[in-house]
């Protein structure tokens, strides 16, 4: 305790300079911080989205991942009622929703459009995310329609606005059947909505799986989605399930979210080097005042070193001093930090739409505390090396000359 | 008495830009243990340097030298930080005083390096600050602190530990008379009562009559060595026939 008192009188001795380094610390920590956390957030909320999207756990026809459909649903599930049925009885699976993925034309008499259609479980998927479909006009889907009445479309905003569509508008949806041949359907327009992406916002529609199915004129699906209670459990639920039906094609969503993915190896590199440069920063200040403090104490250090203070003690006297530097700095930086975290919690800032998409999103810092526990690790074990490279240069100089230095 | 400091042809080489200098050339030096021995000579004389090498701070180059029967230039470098710890204390000309520490702090500094227990730490520290009568100022920082004051703390911080050897350099020349009086006296009280050895660098008589052993240093060379008491009677009798 008493080496821990003289190196914290020994900070304060030029409290200036120690001021202007911790806050150096303070500001080094808290940016490292905010930079994480910002990339932590976007990471969160990007796998939330990526996994509620596509589905925690994917399974499809063993060819539907690797080799293109000849004709579509060529590589289907053929009995995916079954599966599913079988699937939700496993407590650990709280949905399965079976997907048809297709494509082909839509017109509204005068003029026709290629879409990318999208058949779902319109109940299955709003149970999962009540906030499947942003609807803009209109309404979602209808579970069921009656016997007479049109199948439901819901179509994308810019391929609304050019078709000229609106909500209660009949268009006719023309594919090619499982079979090869060409088919068409009319359908009704339940609601016009908003992808998220300006390229599927000209192309996507959105229907009923039985509405595709008809359209298809097949019974097959493209893939059943797994929507699981626990997230991180999906790697070894896609493990067991793929033991189990091995004639079956299984990824997780992250095999499949290849935005997140660039995103998140695009951020690594980012924050990456915005971290060292910033840790570097912080290295070369607190480095900087030591070494100023122990030019300016060389005749101290001699003395110290005449009365029989060992070298490695003088060092770590420099290191304590610097480690409460460190740690003074860290501490305030992550209180820093914490405050804006919370502060744009508190009152939200909006942050523009990023590269190919037509939402903003709020500002978020995830400041965690493992993340705070590993960066204030950084910056105090940074402060120490700084000191202990600094000290054991102004140790080596021989006492009687560090005695007679002025 | 035993020999603390045993000196047969020291020699101390510096390099001052491209040449040698000779700070000793070949010195004989015997202070026993208990012994109170000044060294004087002008400057450059090698004082400075015959000290730092005795207070195991410098190495000779060449010659024997032997510190409490154990010859010194077979040492590690640890092994003499730890004689230094143990055996030897230092009072600076410039008191050398860690500014940080209070004045109880730096006196109690040889014996935290020393690992000695807070309650023997504490009962020593206010004994010596007794001792140099400083209990009212154990508080105060050493800029508080007068010139007389901070060197008495440097005599207590240098004897706090009992070392064999005490090494002054010129304890005297920063102070003015009176405190420079009190230095002398405490230094001297201090040293009979624990038996310590002294060896003291001075230019300051008052603090040479008070050593038993004067040893004169010219360049480098011993040129005189003798008691104190003789060397004063010799130097009274020359200003008498100069007078006369």
């Amino acid at each position: 305790m008493k080496w821990l008192h003289f190196a914290w009188k020994n900070v304060l001795r030029n409290r200036r300079r120690a001021l202007i380094t911790i806050v150096l610390a303070t500001i080094g920590t808290a940016a490292v911080l905010l930079a994480s956390g910002f990339a932590l957030a976007t990471y969160a909320a990007l796998k939330e989205n990526s996994a509620r999207q596509i589905g925690h756990v994917v399974i499809a026809h063993h060819d539907y991942f690797d080799n293109d459909e000849e004709t579509p649903l060529g590589h289907g599930l053929t009995d995916a009622q079954n599966l599913r049925t079988t699937l939700r009885q496993d407590p650990r699976i709280a949905a399965a929703l079976p997907r048809i993925n297709y494509s082909g034309l839509i017109s509204n008499g005068e003029k026709s459009a290629i879409f990318i259609g999208t058949g779902i479980d319109v109940a299955g998927e709003l149970g999962v995310d009540a906030n499947a479909l942003k609807v803009e006009q209109g309404r979602a889907l209808a579970e069921r329609t009656a016997v007479d009445a049109l199948p439901e479309v819901m179509v994308a905003k810019d391929l609304a606005r050019n078709l000229k569509v609106h909500p209660g508008d009949v268009l006719t949806l023309l594919s090619t059947t499982s079979d090869g041949a060409l088919n068409g359907i009319d359908v009704q327009v339940a609601g016009i909505y908003a992808t998220g992406t300006p390229e599927m916002d000209e192309r996507a529609i959105t229907t009923n799986l039985d509405s595709a199915q008809l359209l298809l004129r097949s019974s097959k699906v493209s893939t059943l989605s797994l929507y699981l209670k626990n997230l991180d459990e999906a790697p070894f639920i896609k493990e067991q399930l793929a033991q189990r039906y091995p004639e079956l094609a299984l990824r997780t969503w992250n095999d499949l979210a290849d935005f997140y993915t660039k995103v998140h190896d695009l951020y690594d590199r980012i924050f990456g080097v915005l971290g060292i440069i910033i840790v570097l920063m912080v290295f070369f200040a607190v480095g900087n005042t030591m070494s100023m403090s122990i030019t300016e104490r060389t005749r101290e250090i001699g003395t110290l070193a005449a009365l029989g203070t060992a070298r490695w003690r003088i060092v770590t006297n420099f290191t304590m001093e610097s480690g409460i530097i460190g740690l003074l700095g860290g501490a305030l930086g992550a209180l820093l930090a914490g405050t804006v975290a919370q502060l744009v919690r508190t009152f939200p800032v909006m942050m523009p739409p990023p590269p190919g998409q037509t939402e903003g999103y709020p500002l978020l810092f995830d400041v965690t505390l493992p993340l705070n526990i590993k960066v204030m690790s950084v910056i105090f074990v940074l402060a120490v090396v700084a000191a202990l490279i600094a000290a054991q240069r102004g140790v080596k100089k021989p006492i009687v000359e560090a005695l007679q230095h002025v | 008495m035993t020999a603390l400091i045993e000196i047969a042809g020291v020699t101390k080489r510096y390099r001052l830009g491209e040449v040698n200098v000779a700070a000793l050339k070949g010195v004989d030096l015997t202070v026993r243990q208990g012994e109170f021995v000044a060294l004087s000579g002008p400057s450059g004389s090698g004082k400075s340097t015959l000290l730092n090498i005795c207070g195991l701070i410098d190495l000779h180059d060449e010659g024997d030298f032997r510190f409490g029967g154990e010859e010194v230039k077979e040492q590690e470098i640890d092994v003499l930080t730890c004689w230094r710890r143990e055996r030897i204390g230092f009072v600076f000309q410039g008191f050398n005083l860690v500014p940080v520490m209070t004045a109880y702090e730096n006196i109690e500094y040889p014996l935290l390096l020393n690992g000695t227990g807070d309650a023997e730490r504490r009962t020593l520290v206010e004994a010596a600050l007794l001792e140099v009568g400083l209990q009212r100022f154990a508080h105060h920082l050493p800029d508080n602190l007068s010139g007389g004051q901070r060197q008495r703390v440097a005599i207590a911080r240098a004897l706090i530990k009992r070392p064999l050897l005490v090494v002054a350099d010129e304890p005297t020349a920063n102070l003015d008379t009176e405190s420079a009086t009190q230095v002398i006296d405490l230094m001297h009280t201090l040293g009979q009562s624990l038996g310590t050895t002294f060896l003291i660098a001075t230019h300051d008589e008052r603090m040479t009559m008070r050593c038993e052993r004067t040893v004169h240093l010219v360049d480098g060379v011993i040129h005189a060595q003798q008691p104190t008491r003789k060397l004063m009677a010799g130097k009274a009798a020359a200003a008498t026939g100069v007078y006369l």
